[in-house]
C-alpha cells in the first residue's frame, strides 16, 4: 500500500496516511480534523475526543474475518434514537476500503454501492419490501465525533436518515438520505465472535 | 476487559435499590425483582406494569451481576426471564458484553444453552414443519423438533423487549445436536436464534455458580455420547474398510497356485484297513501351503498326516479322540488344513481308510483333495473385519435408542 507522510498544520507533528485517497485525517496530537483537498491540507477546526468505550475493533489494531485481514484506520461515532453505534473505516488485504458498522455485538461489513434511483426515506417504512430486500430498521443518525483516516469528509453534528434493508441470507443495504443525496452501501452481518483481532 | 459500573437505582414503583450492570444502550426495561413493576428504561424508569404476584423460579443458578467466560467473551448476567411452556419450565438469562452484544443462556432441568440472535433465515418456513423435516440455516442442516407456546412467569433485571408476567411467545425449534435453531413469533415480528448446548460444569465453574440439583438425564440438544463405544465406533470404520480392502486383495490376488499331486500307495495294511498316500512337490518352503480334502462322507480317514519322502512327520491334522488318534469323522464332509513346509521338494500326505477290505488295482480313494501352495490365508482379517462390523453395528443400535429417546422428548403440542 503505497504510503505518503503529510504534517499537522496546527502541530506540526507527521500525519501518517495508509490511503491515497483519504478525504479527512484528525491529528492523533491535537485533535485537529484536516481535510485533504489535492495535494494541500486544509484545517478544518478542533475535533472533539472519542469515547473510549470497549470495542472488538481499535485504530491501527489489525483483525481477521473469515481468513481476510483487516486493518482499520478510521472511526466514526453516530448517535440515533437508541443510542450510538460506530463505524470504522477499514482496509482490506487488497487495499480497498470497507465500512465496518458496530452496534452492541451487532457487527456489519458494507462497502459503498450505486444508489437506486428514485427511493426516498418516507417510502421506505418498516417491513416494506423492494425485490427480496425488507426494510428492517429506519431513522436519524447524527455524527457525534470521530478520529483516524476516512474516505469522505464528515462534520460533527451533520445529520441523516438511515435505512436498513435485510435480506434473509444475512445481506443488508443501507441506505443514507441527506440534502438530496442518497448514498447507499451494501454488505452482510457478520458474526462477532468470528472476528479474530490480531496480536 | 473492564467490568461493566454497577449504578443502582431505586424501583419507581417501591423504592427498592435496583442496580444497573451496564446492559447497553438497547435495554428497554427494567424489571424490579421485589415489586413486580416493569420499569420503562428508556422513559426514566416510569412504570409500565406491575406483577406483585410473580414467584421467583424454583431453581436458578445464576443470579444477576455475575460474570463468566463464554466463547472467550466475558458477559455479565443482566436480566432473569422464567418461562412455562408446554409441560415444563425454564428460565434464560439475559447477557450482555459491551463487545460482542446480546446473548442468552437458557437453563432446563440442570441444562444449558447459549444462544444468540442470527441474521440468517430458514429456508423454508419454520410454522409448517413436521416433526424432523429438515431446514436450512446458513448452509447448516437442522431437523424440525417442536412448536410450542411459552408464557413469562418472572422477570427482573435489564431486557432488550419488554417482557410481562403472563406474556406469551410461539417458539418453533429444529435441532442439529448440539446446536439448536429457534424461532420466535410474536404479533410484531420474527425473530431467530442459534443456540448451542454448553455443558453445565462450564457454566458453572466459569460463573462461579452452584447447582444442587443433577442435569436431568436427557436434553434435546445433549450430544450423543459413549465413553467406550463412541471412539471405537470411530476407530472401526476406517479400521473396517482397510480391513475390507486386505481381505478382497486376498481373496482375490493371493490364493495361491494349485500344487499336482498323485497317487502312490493304495495298500491293505496288516489290520485290513486299506493305507493311502498321495505325492505332491512344494517349490514354495516355509509359506503357507493349504491343503482341502473332501471327505464325500464315505469313511472316516485315520491317522491324517504330512510326510517327507523319508517319512519324518511334517503336520498332523484332524480332530484327537479320546485314545490320542488322530482321525477325520466320516460325519465331516470336508477338512482345511494349512502347513508351512522347511525345503521346497516332494512330500506325502498319508491317512488310513477305516474300512476293512481290499483295493483293487484300480482303486481310486473315495476323498477330494486340493494342495494349493503360496497361499495367505485372510482368516485373521476376516475375523477383525466381522468384529469391526458388529462394533459399528452396535454404536449404530445404541445411537439409534438414544435419538429415539431424544426425539421423544419433542412436545405432541402444534402452534
Amino acid at each position: 500500500m503505497p504510503t505518503k507522510s503529510i504534517n499537522c498544520p496546527q502541530c506540526g507533528d507527521r500525519l501518517p496516511l495508509t490511503f491515497l485517497h483519504s478525504k479527512l485525517v484528525v491529528c492523533a496530537s491535537c485533535h485537529s480534523t484536516i481535510f485533504l483537498e489535492d495535494d494541500a491540507v486544509r484545517l478544518a477546526g478542533k475535533q472533539s475526543v472519542l469515547a473510549e468505550i470497549p470495542s472488538l475493533i481499535q485504530i491501527q489494531q489489525p483483525f481477521s474475518y473469515q481468513s481476510h485481514t483487516y486493518f482499520p484506520v478510521g472511526h466514526v461515532r453516530y448517535q440515533y434514537d437508541s443510542g450510538f453505534w460506530d463505524e470504522w473505516w477499514v482496509f482490506d488485504e487488497g487495499g480497498e476500503g470497507v465500512w465496518v458498522s458496530v452496534d452492541e455485538g451487532d457487527f456489519a461489513f458494507e462497502k459503498p454501492v450505486k444508489a437506486p434511483a428514485n427511493i426516498t426515506f418516507e417510502k421506505l417504512t418498516i417491513d416494506t419490501k423492494i425485490n427480496n430486500w425488507r426494510v428492517t430498521e429506519r431513522g436519524t443518525a447524527v455524527c457525534d465525533s470521530f478520529e483516524g483516516e476516512l474516505p469522505e469528509i464528515i462534520k460533527s453534528g451533520d445529520q441523516f436518515d438511515y435505512v436498513h434493508l435485510s435480506k434473509p441470507d444475512g445481506q443488508l443495504l443501507t441506505l443514507e438520505f441527506s440534502d438530496n443525496s442518497v448514498k447507499a452501501y451494501k454488505g452482510k452481518w457478520v458474526d462477532p465472535f468470528e472476528i479474530t483481532v490480531n496480536t | 476487559m473492564s467490568a461493566p459500573k454497577i449504578k443502582s437505582i431505586q424501583c419507581t414503583n417501591c423504592g427498592a435499590p435496583l442496580s444497573l450492570h451496564g446492559g447497553g444502550h438497547k435495554i428497554q426495561t427494567l424489571n424490579c425483582q421485589y415489586c413486580g413493576s416493569v420499569l420503562d428504561a428508556k422513559k426514566e424508569f416510569k412504570v409500565l406494569a406491575t406483577f406483585s404476584e410473580q414467584q421467583p423460579p424454583l431453581l436458578s443458578p445464576l443470579q444477576l451481576g455475575m460474570q463468566g467466560e463464554l466463547k472467550g467473551v466475558i458477559f455479565t448476567v443482566i436480566g432473569i426471564v422464567s418461562w412455562l411452556g408446554g409441560s415444563t419450565g425454564w428460565v434464560d438469562y439475559q447477557l450482555f458484553s459491551p463487545t460482542h452484544g446480546y446473548a442468552w443462556l437458557s437453563y432446563e432441568d440442570g441444562h444449558w444453552v447459549f444462544m444468540r440472535r442470527t441474521r440468517y433465515l430458514p429456508n423454508r418456513s419454520m410454522w409448517s414443519l413436521s416433526k424432523r423435516q429438515a431446514v436450512q440455516i446458513n448452509n447448516q442442516t437442522f431437523h424440525f423438533f417442536e412448536r410450542y407456546q411459552a408464557t413469562i412467569s418472572y422477570v427482573s433485571g435489564e431486557l432488550t423487549w419488554l417482557a410481562k408476567v403472563g406474556d406469551s411467545t410461539i417458539l418453533a425449534d429444529a435441532i442439529d445436536p448440539p446446536y439448536l435453531f429457534e424461532a420466535e413469533r410474536s404479533d410484531a415480528e420474527s425473530e431467530y436464534y442459534m443456540g448451542e448446548y454448553i455443558e453445565a460444569d462450564t457454566i458453572l465453574t466459569t460463573f462461579q455458580a452452584n447447582d444442587d440439583y443433577p442435569p436431568a438425564k436427557l436434553h434435546p440438544l445433549m450430544p450423543y455420547r459413549s465413553k467406550w463405544l463412541q471412539p471405537l465406533v470411530k476407530a472401526s470404520k476406517p479400521f473396517a474398510l482397510i480391513l475390507l480392502f486386505i481381505s478382497l486383495m486376498i481373496t482375490l490376488f493371493m490364493q495361491g497356485s494349485t500344487v499336482p499331486y498323485q497317487l502312490v500307495k493304495a495298500e491293505k495294511t496288516p489290520s485290513g484297513k486299506v493305507n493311502v498316500s498321495y505325492e505332491f512337490k512344494i517349490d514354495k518352503p516355509k509359506r503357507l501351503i493349504k491343503l482341502y480334502l473332501n471327505t464325500r462322507q464315505a469313511k472316516t480317514l485315520l491317522n491324517p498326516n504330512i510326510t517327507d519322502l523319508q517319512g519324518k512327520l511334517v503336520h498332523q491334522f484332524g480332530t484327537k479322540d479320546t485314545n490320542g488318534r488322530y482321525k477325520i469323522s466320516s460325519t465331516i464332509k470336508s477338512v482345511d488344513s494349512q502347513f508351512v513346509v522347511p525345503v521346497a521338494g516332494s512330500y506325502r500326505l498319508n491317512f488310513i481308510e477305516d474300512d476293512l477290505y481290499t483295493p483293487s488295482s484300480n482303486y481310486i480313494p473315495t476323498v477330494g483333495l486340493k494342495i494349493t501352495e503360496g497361499y495367505v490365508d485372510p482368516y485373521y482379517f476376516t475375523r477383525l473385519l466381522i468384529i469391526s462390523i458388529i462394533i459399528i453395528v452396535l454404536g449404530f443400535v445404541l445411537r439409534w435408542l438414544f435419538e429415539s429417546e431424544r426425539w421423544a422428548l419433542a412436545s405432541a403440542g402444534d402452534y
